[in-house]
């Protein structure tokens, strides 16, 4: 074999060597593709903002599109002024004080539950789970109702939730892994999610039963269905950090998500420390979740389908995997917040019109896929 | 970051040897698998590991590539104990060629060769245009550049095989570490592979790889570790280790080995004796068939 000969000693010499036409004309290939991926990172963004500006025009006082933007612009020279942002008129108080909170807010939760979503599947190995089918939800869920439930103010609603998250999300860990041996089998992990999930629900029943049944109950109820109607910028403020800081560090990372994929044994080969990458990804995944979940209360489907959804557009790599996740909640949610707060006299809970969109769409990805994930 | 070409220019004359296994006991927790075995590989050698199943060939691998904590003795790359390298410098030294098997996501060849790069890339970035040209190159090296947009999950067994040992060279570590390499190939794809081993020691690398073809050893080994059970190493080069009793040892079965001459070359061969029927065998299949019969 002469060629190998040749390319070997090829290597030998080249730090700079000049590429082949051939290899010339596979590397401007792999650009295209790299290039493509780009292309529609923009066209996702773009479609992010443009949905956003649509949401702000819909609803039972409906706006121009006009008036959206010289609102927004009243906002942000008040802003740099430093003036009060009350507002006399009409139009301009619906757009900045009740509209823009519930837009960012769409935006943010679904961003952070789609790249939660995806990092755990990369992490776990594991295409079938979320922060729903991990427990990380349902944990989360049952911290914030606590801290609700005994008065206490956003700041530690926000720990509450991500402790009780964190918590869930090692138990499911640690019983996938038992039940399937340490080989973490795709079953064995979801099934151990389902029991952890269960357990906290039950958790958060106790709860209700003791709640007010006249202020607590309904407060708690409802958050827990999923609504962004309620949501003040105090609200955003305080899911803000975590959830930005969280992000940050998953796109930081992004890249090396794909290593874990092929397992321990091989990314440790590979130079990977994985137990520190593994932890600090589910610290930060969960840290988002809770975030979300005690801003939004507990909205599904959307870390299972979203990333399922970017995986069939960028591929799974995750270097274009998770922005593209990021931008895709975030369109997702901003769509089906507008559905829930305009199909209807009275609003309908998001966790429900997640689930009535999610579930089919995740049969289809399903089917389409035929891939078997046992 | 120091880059690196495939071994230093004099790499394949250098005597110094580049891995030492020295005086390592391996094993899980209080359950010792091997003890106190000693070796060394050389730039240009390749080196089998052969023993039956389950003997601690994995064992032995995970301990030298450090995912496994030794239970005695040290392994040395260029001189260095490994305990004293970060996983990095370990990954830049020593290229890891498993079994393929298939990861739970669609990712293009090439995307998986680029992974390769690891060790290279800083923490919180992606591979450059550089690491990318990197993973091209091992692809065509390996004559499988046209393989670099397909689904990793959708290729041959053999394929794959291939595509992970240029993972490992588009690592550009100096040592490639090979699990089976030829498991579950096609005999074409065995000596596609086996060929490739010997051409990368003779450019420079060193190679470390279990078989369960005693005929390997021949074709494309200059070292052998026989692994028969714990306490009992043979090492040693081909021709002083390798024989007919070695073979029965390991594997307790009658082979000899004999000489080929093909043309100009002789090569040897393994031949066992499947040879005459066992009486008793016979009788219990014999039985077996009647008993479907009635």
């Amino acid at each position: 074999m002469p060629k190998l000969e040749d390319q070997t000693r090829q290597h030998k010499s080249s730090g700079t060597r000049v590429l082949n036409e051939q290899e010339l004309s596979l590397l401007a290939e792999q650009e295209r593709s790299s290039g493509r991926n780009g292309i529609i990172l923009v066209v996702l963004g773009i479609s992010v903002v443009a949905l956003a500006l649509v949401s702000f025009c819909l609803g039972r006082f409906s706006v121009s599109i006009g008036d959206v933007v010289s609102s927004l612009g009243a906002l942000f020279s008040r802003l740099a002024s430093g003036q009060s942002l009350t507002f006399e008129s009409a139009v301009q108080t619906v757009v900045v004080n009740v509209r823009l909170p519930r837009v960012i807010a769409a935006i943010l939760v679904g961003a952070a539950l789609a790249v939660a979503g995806a990092s755990y599947q990369g992490v776990f190995r594991n295409p079938m789970v979320s922060s729903d089918i991990l427990g990380a939800s349902a944990g989360a869920g049952f911290g914030a109702s606590i801290a609700i439930l005994l008065g206490a103010p956003g700041a530690v609603v926000q720990i509450a939730a991500f402790a009780c998250g964190l918590l869930a999300v090692f138990v499911t860990y640690a019983i996938g892994n038992a039940v399937g041996r340490n080989d973490s089998s795709t079953l064995a992990l979801v099934l151990a999610g389902i029991v952890v999930q269960a357990l906290f629900q039950a958790f958060v029943g106790i709860i209700k039963y003791i709640a007010d049944p006249y202020s607590q109950l309904p407060e708690i109820t409802y958050w827990l269905m999923g609504s962004l109607a309620t949501v003040s910028f105090d609200d955003i403020a305080f899911m803000l950090a975590p959830l930005v800081i969280g992000c940050v560090v998953l796109i930081a990372l992004r890249w090396r998500i794909n290593l874990l994929s092929f397992g321990d044994e091989e990314a440790t080969a590979l130079g990977v420390n994985t137990k520190r990458l593994r932890l600090v990804i589910i610290i930060c995944a969960t840290l988002v979740t809770s975030a979300a979940v005690s801003t939004a209360g507990q909205v599904g489907w959307i870390g299972l389908v979203i990333p399922h959804l970017s995986r069939m557009i960028v591929g799974p790599n995750y270097k274009h995997l998770l922005p593209a996740s990021l931008l895709m909640g975030s369109g997702f949610l901003l769509l089906v917040d507008d559905v829930a707060r305009n199909i209807m006299q009275a609003e309908i809970p998001l966790g429900i019109l997640t689930a009535i969109i999610g579930a089919p769409v995740f049969v289809f990805l399903l089917l389409k896929s035929r891939k078997g994930w046992s | 970051m120091m880059e690196k070409g495939y071994g230093s220019p004099n790499s394949a004359t250098s005597g110094a040897p580049r891995l030492t296994v020295a005086d390592v006991s391996c094993g899980y927790g209080d359950s010792v698998v091997l003890n106190h075995v000693s070796f060394s590989v050389s730039a240009g050698e390749v080196c089998c590991i052969l023993g039956p199943n389950g003997v601690g060939k994995t064992t032995l691998f995970k301990s030298i590539l450090g995912t496994l904590p030794l239970l005695g003795g040290h392994v040395l790359l260029d001189g260095e104990d490994t305990s004293e390298l970060t996983r990095i410098e370990i990954a830049r030294k020593v290229g890891y060629v498993p079994q393929a098997h298939t990861p739970p996501f669609p990712f293009t060849v090439l995307d998986v060769v680029e992974m390769g790069r690891a060790s290279h890339v800083s923490l919180l970035s992606s591979p450059s245009a550089h690491d990318r040209e990197v993973a091209l190159e091992a692809l065509n090296t390996l004559g499988i550049a046209h393989l670099q947009d397909r689904l990793y999950t959708q290729i041959s067994g053999g394929e794959r095989q291939m595509v992970i040992l240029a993972r490992a060279l588009a690592q550009q570590a100096d040592i490639l570490v090979m699990d089976e390499p030829t498991a579950n190939l096609d005999f074409g794809n065995q000596i596609e592979v086996l060929s490739y081993v010997r051409q990368l020691a003779s450019a420079g690398l060193s190679v470390i790889m279990t078989t369960h073809a005693p005929d390997h050893v021949f074709w494309c080994a200059d070292k052998v570790v026989a692994v028969q059970n714990s306490e009992q190493v043979t090492i040693g080069t081909v021709e002083n280790v390798m024989n007919d009793e070695l073979l029965r040892r390991l594997y307790n079965v009658d082979a000899s080995i004999v000489s080929v001459q093909t043309g100009a070359k002789s090569t040897k061969l393994v031949v066992p004796s499947l040879g005459q029927a066992r009486p008793e065998r016979t009788d219990a299949i014999s039985r077996f068939l009647e008993l479907r019969d009635s």
